[in-house]
């Protein structure tokens, strides 16, 4: 028992690091309580090195620490300690620094169960747990009214999805008499009848709403729009490296490759993929906001992943869907503390608020602009590479195996929705760097931990870009 | 250590780093970046002048991504040493124009840098997926030097700019995935001709472009061709590429499509045009001169690298709907021209009709004909060039650049009226100058050439009264007459910056309407290998 509780050494650091910081606060002096923030990264980083030393294995076949998980964990460490070190509190109070360096690590602490999990129950709690932390970060600045809203809007969208889920999850049980993903999978072995396609959908859908794909993406614009910049980029990278890991391990446990292919599920997911890009591309061009264009954005981004994913069987799309969400996560991430920095500065980060960034803070905006553009998928930065793994994926799929064609339809709407997509990205590099504005006050310094994360953000983003034998890295690190 | 034509690209982007150096050596170490490449590309046009000869020289390789097949190769044929010179030439003109850019001129002569790397990159590289990644970093300074240094309406013609050449080339990405995805990963065995080997290969057959050949006791002989993005090596495959299916057509058509829609938006053909009178109108001078004189070559350039070499049979097969789409661009580009108020508008127009030439020279399948389309491609940049900064000129006098504002500029401006008399008549295509060369051959092609080239030819010989209506009304209409205004009189005629950056293609375009063998010389071997090649898809 001992042996196989060692191999939740992470997670246990996350909890006991979330009263970690809760009692910390209350201990320290009142003009420290910022340095919450710094135990909260000690803590994620003492959570990577347990990470780093665990061996596989599963715990009461309930997680499973396999490849997948061994991936996903730094991925939501990583992102966490990101967004930990950009900032303090999103609107730069000191007191009640604590409680979001608390529901963050709660936030990854969700993640990582829920990436880890192999069982009905496991993912429940995780997803929850994740659901829970999130509805607060959006609601953060209790104040602001559109804050409220999208703490309000992320609250009831996400206890819709997850009753659904729990209801296919019941439906679930009840048909197969099992709840872990193998035993689920070894009674669809010989057949998968519609009531059971319907029910592992309507399960699908707690893990849609966290990836925001279509029809569970109505939230994302309003969460991302109102939400503080800072808590949208944690709740648009962290709960999708967890969703995507849960959702390969569910498909390759329980859907039986023989099904995989041709059959209404695979077919299901390449739909919701072209779905999620066609939407995010043609309502992205029309906001007037930048946040909300990155949200918007975000929904054709985990369409992408998922159609990565409908390539399955097999370990390249996994690893298409694993690079493509890293570039996703460090563009995105960056992308948004540069947009924080400008929502605090400037009141909003809506189009008209955003002329004379480049004047005042050249670098800054041209950091915004590279991730901007990795987003778009131009070369030669993350974006691109990512991208064209994904498509390869859909185009291996697609003319190579028959009954599967369809892939290379979908794999055109995203070249498409590329297109229409980067003219929304410049729609903020056009109000940011284009646009005439009047003479900016000058600018103070930035914190160095924004300043550090940016810079890491950006790197990653390049360096990604350039690192062509990333994806057979990956597939071996998964194979292996 | 690397070699020249890596120098070539790494060149602009390291003084492009330079440039953001504080003080105001920024103009310096562009004009630098710039005479790298020209001297490399003169070189190498002169190594292929002296010895013509066809095959890739100065070729290097160095292994990026083991896994994918990917990899810096780089190296030039005739074709590439020429528009790597011409290139490295607009840049150092473009710069010497924006000498005196006092808007944020260190990242103004940056982004130049980081936009002829990526030119360069396009014009040097043999592997497919570096192709690409350059054709589509061209497109972030090209956004940032319209929308920013731009005019009236920048902002707008920089984001058509950007999305519509993006959307243009999206397909190409499709195109160089299948292509990929269809080789086996252990690679494919093709049968080649003897022919083929004796020609290209430089160790008395043993290996053809760096794969080892395979002889068989029926005198058969055959490559395996690994998996990965070596243009060379991908030709090789072109049978391949006929046979596999893709939504209902064959991959080589897809990837001929492809290749194409990328290409034509870049040229621009019309209809495909729209975005570059926006572009040219919005564009400070030196970026128009480097959008017409360099990155409209690369469309045509991706023709003769890309479209013709990898789907012969597809080219061989559309090769008149080329010749259409480049006669309806030289006709309507010349009758629009015709009727432009704006002076860059009308030189934009001009670019249209003469960049049809190239697509007619290429697409009639005689060596005549593809060495005309690229002494076309070569001359144009010049001349457009020219033309640019020369409405570039009065623009700084007059601050607008209506025709009908002009009248009698020679009589306080006389070197001015000299050069664009020039200019003009080498855009007519009169004989002895530049102009002439690249049309008259591409002409001849067409005449020579079977199927509907001699009917297209005579129609496009036509724009050649149209081209000289259009100049030469110009030329009156500004330089000549009675002066308009007299406040013109108190305009300076061109002074040495000025002369610096146009008297050196003033030179050009008279040596290379006197004198046009060299370029012809080191064109013709690989426009002729490229005729052959697509030749040998003759059912």
């Amino acid at each position: 028992m001992t042996g196989e509780l060692s191999h939740l050494l992470p997670e246990a650091t996350l909890a006991v690091g979330v009263l970690l910081v809760l009692v910390a606060d209350m201990l320290l002096p009142a003009g420290r309580k910022a340095s919450a923030g710094l135990l909260g990264v000690v803590v994620c980083f003492g959570a990577l090195l347990a990470a780093a030393v665990s061996q596989r294995g599963s715990v009461s076949d309930m997680l499973a620490l396999d490849a997948l998980a061994q991936l996903a964990r730094p991925g939501v460490l990583l992102a966490t300690i990101l967004v930990l070190v950009a900032g303090r509190a999103a609107d730069g109070r000191d007191d009640g620094h604590a409680a979001w360096v608390a529901l963050m690590l709660a936030l990854a602490l969700g993640a990582l169960v829920t990436a880890g999990s192999t069982n009905l129950v496991s993912l429940y709690l995780g997803l929850e747990v994740m659901s829970l932390a999130g509805y607060a970060l959006a609601g953060w600045k209790a104040g602001d009214r559109r804050s409220a809203e999208a703490g309000m809007k992320y609250v009831l969208f996400g206890g819709a999805a997850s009753g659904l889920m729990l209801f296919g999850m019941s439906h679930i049980y009840g048909l197969t008499g099992h709840l872990d993903f193998a035993g689920i999978g070894a009674a669809l072995a010989t057949d998968m009848p519609l009531p059971v396609l319907a029910a592992l959908i309507l399960a699908g859908a707690g893990i849609a709403y966290k990836l925001a794909i279509v029809p569970f993406h109505f939230y994302a614009p309003d969460v991302y729009q109102g939400a503080p910049a800072l808590a949208v980029a944690a709740l648009g990278t962290i709960p999708k490296i967890a969703a995507v890991a849960v959702l390969v391990r569910a498909i390759s446990l329980t859907v039986p490759d023989t099904l995989v292919p041709p059959t209404a599920f695979g077919l299901a997911l390449a739909l919701a993929a072209i779905a999620s890009l066609l939407v995010s591309a043609f309502t992205a061009v029309a906001s007037r906001d930048a946040k909300r264009i990155v949200a918007f954005s975000a929904i054709g981004h985990a369409g992408t992943v998922i159609l990565a994913l409908a390539c399955m069987p097999g370990i390249m799309p996994v690893a298409a869907a694993a690079f493509y969400l890293a570039a996703y996560t460090v563009a995105n991430i960056g992308a948004l503390v540069c947009l924080a920095v400008f929502e605090r500065e400037r009141g909003s980060a809506a189009l008209d608020a955003l002329p004379g960034a480049m004047r005042q803070r050249p670098w800054l905006t041209a950091a915004l602009c590279l991730f901007l553009f990795s987003l778009a998928g131009i070369p030669p930065l993350a974006g691109f590479l990512a991208k064209w793994g994904v498509l390869r994926e859909a185009l291996r799929v697609g003319l190579g195996e028959a009954g599967r064609e369809h892939m290379t339809v979908a794999a055109l709407i995203l070249l498409a929705s590329t297109a229409v997509s980067a003219w929304s990205y410049l729609l903020i590099v056009r109000a940011a760097v284009l646009q005439p504005a009047p003479e900016q006050p000058r600018a103070a310094r930035l914190a160095p931990g924004l300043v550090a994360v940016v810079l890491v953000c950006a790197i990653a983003s390049v360096g990604l870009g350039l690192w062509l034998d990333g994806f057979a890295s990956i597939a071996r690190a998964l194979g292996g | 250590m690397i070699g020249a034509l890596t120098w070539s690209v790494v060149a602009p982007l390291a003084c492009g780093a330079l440039c953001l150096l504080p003080g105001r050596a920024a103009r310096w170490f562009a004009l630098f970046g710039a005479l790298v490449p020209l001297a490399v590309g003169l070189a190498a046009l002169g190594d292929f002048a002296r010895h013509p000869g066809a095959d890739f020289r100065l070729v290097e390789s160095y292994p990026w991504a083991a896994s994918v097949g990917a990899g810096w190769t780089v190296g030039v044929d005739g074709i590439g040493a020429a528009m790597l010179a011409l290139s490295g030439l607009v840049a150092a003109i473009a710069t010497i124009s924006a000498w005196n850019e006092t808007r944020n001129p260190r990242v103004y002569h940056a982004l130049v840098m980081l936009l002829l790397a990526a030119m360069n990159g396009v014009f040097v590289t043999l592997d497919l997926l570096v192709f690409y990644v350059c054709w589509e970093v061209m497109l972030v300074p090209m956004l940032a030097l319209i929308g920013v240094w731009g005019g009236e309406q920048r902002r707008y013609a920089a984001l058509k700019f950007f999305v519509y050449t993006l959307a243009g080339s999206v397909l190409m990405l499709a195109m160089l995935i299948m292509l990929w995805n269809r080789t086996p990963a252990g690679g494919r065995t093709v049968a080649v001709q003897a022919i083929e080997i004796q020609a290209h290969s430089h160790d008395g057959g043993a290996t053809l472009h760096g794969l080892p050949v395979e002889r068989f006791s029926d005198g058969s002989v055959s490559v395996t061709v690994p998996r990965g993005f070596d243009l060379r090596h991908l030709q090789l495959q072109w049978r391949t590429w006929e046979g596999e299916r893709v939504l209902g057509m064959s991959l080589a058509a897809f990837g001929f499509l492809a290749v194409l829609l990328a290409a034509l938006v870049k040229v621009p053909a019309v209809p495909l045009h729209t975005w570059l009178p926006h572009a040219h109108v919005q564009a400070p001078t030196a970026i128009s001169v480097l959008l017409a004189g360099i990155l409209l070559k690369l469309g045509v350039y991706a023709l003769y690298r890309l479209a013709w070499p990898l789907f012969p049979a597809q080219a061989l097969h559309w090769g008149w709907l080329i010749g259409v789409i480049g006669v309806i661009g030289i006709l309507w580009g010349a009758w629009v021209a015709l009727g432009q108020r704006d002076l860059k508008r009308l030189v934009a127009y001009s670019s249209v009709s003469h960049m049809g030439f190239c697509l007619l020279g290429l697409a009639g399948l005689t060596a005549a004909g593809a060495t005309g389309g690229m002494v076309q491609a070569v001359t144009h940049g010049l001349g457009s060039s020219l033309l640019f900064l020369l409405v570039g000129v009065i623009y700084d006098r007059a601050h607008h650049r209506n025709v009908d504002g002009f009248g009698g500029l020679a009589t306080p401006m006389p070197r001015y009226a000299w050069i664009l008399l020039i200019a003009a008549l080498a855009g007519a295509g009169l004989p002895g100058l530049a102009g002439f060369v690249g049309e008259a051959m591409a002409l001849f092609g067409s005449f020579t050439a079977g199927g509907p080239f001699p009917w297209l030819g005579a129609l496009a010989a036509l724009s050649v009264i149209l081209s000289a209506a259009y100049m030469l009304w110009t030329v009156k209409r500004v330089a000549y007459g009675p002066l308009a205004h007299p406040e013109h009189a108190a305009y300076t005629d061109l002074d040495a910056r000025e002369l610096a950056a146009t008297v050196p293609l003033v030179v050009l375009i008279i040596v290379v309407g006197v004198w046009p063998a060299p370029l012809v010389d080191a064109l013709r071997p690989a426009c002729e290998n490229l005729v052959a090649h697509v030749r040998s898809a003759l059912p």
